[in-house]
């Protein structure tokens, strides 16, 4: 008995300390963050182009100190992963998700996240030096990987702009500050080239279908609304709130869209099919025969925000102004 | 009495919620496009000042929604006010034994597999929605089936743990396919836009059918609500009307079902309305809570389709929000 009670006082004495020490360590690592914070502003101004330590800020207001150039990257989003190959850090690359498929050399990357999550055992296994994750990502997620020493960037770009601000945030996260000033620059040139060529044009009525049954369209504020306009098109779609409303099939047929776009997601679902669907044989689009899907690449180009985004520009503008592309 | 009323009120609520829309056209010329399309009369009516478009969105998109909004909620609610009476269940909706989940199940597949077999004008997912929920049901009646009986309480768990069965694998399919996970999502969530004459025409037979062939049953309804021993020594074959309303009540609301997705709530609530109102009697019970269902459901579209124009809500959402507190209304004012 006596034994017992001093096994069971010595264990509660033992959860004890570790508690504490463990409350005691979070602590340190808070008061670590706050100096970064507070060295902020001095860093970026002595910083030299390529040099570390560098401060980035990603979209969701998180500063990192990034102190060497990370050898070791994980990203857990297409697109991040179709930037940091065109940066020619492919070969530093260690973990993608499921969902990574461009460039080719991406596939055959480590898949560590999928659509039911990341394996976060994994991340810290592998012991990266930088993980780009998906959105925001999760916010435990992120403290663990934070924990862990692991420098932790999210990014969630909805318009050209935002993919070219996020495109030099990885590069100066990276070290590769000169080959994404690059990358934006060929972009940006595309994206004027395309845009010029464009301009004069009549605007035409467009509208973007993202899924039929019920009809939902791409309205404003989605990265498919910015390209349209871009184009030269007017989404008709740009006046319903979030980006992905479900659309009245009435107000379709009457603003009449000159242009019919979506992606080619079913099997079932073809030109013809569109055309036989209730109401729409009296469309411009259907008379005029201006139903155009995007198949397999182009439907992945359109919908992804990374650094395709001039080609996903180039594919559109050729949907709506095909006659300027012969 | 009261079914004729409310029959007049059906056809005056689809005249009503026909006319009101969110393209801007005059009431009178949507008169004249049905009229227009209508044997004999159509001589005396031209529509060639009204644009095309018109035409369309009245005779093409907006008519044929409200008549397979009133033929969906009257089967759900026909189909409910049967089921609440046979199992003696104020918690029984059309969806209890395994109708939705099946028709979830079927849907998911034709989706997952991009399977293509058009078949009557009906597309994939809703013929694999059909077959879905009559599987289920069938599943559920034989595990349920004793010998010749079928016990109720053994066929609503059958029921119960069918569904969850089948939703179980649902969710393995949807995770696994992430890339169909929101169009799953979408299918489930229900609506009765853009589906045409064709599906309505399909189905409206077999469905006024099955209604009209459960009114036959009323009566035995009636004797087995005083229970199903003193049913059956007062003549009524229990059992067998047991079958019946449960295959023509699955027909009625699979056929809904496989065209319009799973549209919550009606099915429960819409009968106990009526009951509330006009009484446990099922010779008006039936028939009025078909009526009623019709009239709610076009009513509950009419409001997702016009409030945050251009956009639409999913009707599910509606029939809950306007049902929900006028039935604790009404539950409240009867146990006054």
């Amino acid at each position: 008995m006596k034994k017992l009670k001093g096994l069971a006082l010595f264990l509660s004495l033992l959860i004890l300390v570790v508690t504490i020490s463990g409350c005691t360590q979070n602590k340190g690592i808070e008061n670590e963050l706050k100096v970064e914070d507070s060295s902020l502003e001095d860093s970026v101004e002595i910083r030299d182009e390529g040099d570390f330590p560098v401060v980035v800020e990603d979209t969701f207001g998180n500063v990192e100190t990034i102190e060497q150039e990370p050898m070791k990257i994980i990203s857990l989003a297409p697109s991040n992963t179709e930037v940091l190959f065109e940066l020619g850090l492919g070969d530093r690359v260690m973990g993608v998700t499921s969902y990574c498929d461009y460039p080719e050399e991406a596939k055959t990357k480590e898949v560590i996240g999928d659509f039911s999550g990341n394996n976060l055992e994994r991340i810290i296994e592998l012991n990266p030096d930088l993980v780009l994750v998906y959105g925001s990502g999760d916010e435990d997620e992120n403290r663990i990987m934070r924990d862990a020493g692991i420098k932790v960037l999210g990014f969630m770009s909805e318009s050209l702009s935002e993919i070219v601000d996020d495109i030099k945030t990885i590069g100066k996260a990276t070290g590769k500050e000169k080959e994404a000033e690059e990358l934006v620059s060929r972009i940006v040139a595309k994206k004027d080239s395309i845009v010029e060529l464009v301009k004069g044009e009549n605007e035409v009525r467009v509208f973007y279908e993202i899924w039929h049954d019920p009809l939902m369209g791409a309205g404003k504020g989605s990265f498919m609304d910015e390209l349209i306009t871009l184009a030269g098109g007017t989404n008709i779609a740009d006046d319903a709130d979030g980006a992905y409303p479900q659309y009245d099939l009435e107000q379709l047929i009457e603003r009449d869209p000159e242009i019919y776009l979506s992606a080619h997601d079913m099997e079932d679902k073809t030109v013809e099919s569109i055309k036989e669907r209730p109401g729409y044989s009296v469309m411009t689009a259907i008379i005029n025969n201006r139903v155009h899907l995007f198949y397999n690449d182009e439907a992945d180009i359109v919908s992804r925000p990374g650094p395709r985004i001039s080609e996903a520009l180039e594919i559109v503008a050729k949907a709506i102004h095909p006659q300027l592309f012969e | 009495m009261v079914l004729l009323g409310l029959s007049a009120i059906l056809i005056l609520s689809i005249g009503f919620f026909s006319v009101l829309g969110t393209a801007d056209i005059r009431s009178i010329d949507v008169f004249r496009i049905v009229l227009s399309k209508i044997p004999i009369i159509k001589r005396h009516i031209s529509i060639e000042d009204l644009p095309a478009s018109h035409e369309a969105i009245i005779w093409t998109i907006r008519l044929p929604r409200v008549l397979l909004g009133v033929l969906v909620g009257a089967s759900l609610s026909m189909a409910g006010a049967a089921f609440q009476g046979l199992f003696k269940n104020p918690m029984a909706d059309p969806y209890v034994i395994g109708i939705s989940s099946g028709a979830a199940f079927g849907a998911t597949i034709a989706i997952v597999l991009g399977i293509n077999i058009s078949f009557l004008n009906i597309s994939t997912i809703s013929i694999f929605a059909f077959i879905g929920a009559l599987g289920a049901v069938f599943i559920v009646i034989n595990i349920a089936r004793v010998s010749h009986k079928i016990p109720t309480t053994t066929l609503l768990l059958a029921g119960i743990a069918t569904s969850q069965f089948l939703t179980a694998i649902m969710s393995l399919f949807m995770v696994m396919n992430s890339k169909d996970l929101a169009k799953i999502v979408y299918w489930t969530m229900g609506t009765l836009a853009g589906k045409g004459w064709k599906p309505l025409v399909s189905i409206s037979i077999p469905s006024i059918t099955s209604m009209i062939i459960m009114n036959f049953f009323v009566k035995d309804l009636n004797i087995m609500l005083t229970g199903e021993e003193s049913a059956q020594s007062m003549g009524v074959d229990v059992e067998k009307v047991k079958i019946y309303v449960l295959v023509l009540g699955t027909f009625m609301v699979s056929m809904s079902v496989s065209i319009s997705g799973i549209i919550g709530f009606v099915g429960l609530i819409i009968p106990h309305m009526v009951r509330i109102v006009l009484g446990a009697d099922h010779k008006i019970l039936l028939p009025a809570s078909a009526l009623v269902g019709g009239i709610f459901m076009i009513f509950a579209d009419l409001v997702a389709r016009t409030v945050i124009s251009p956009m639409e809500l999913p009707v599910g959402i509606i029939t809950a929000l306007f049902g929900g507190p006028f039935f604790l209304y009404l539950l409240r004012a009867s146990k006054r």
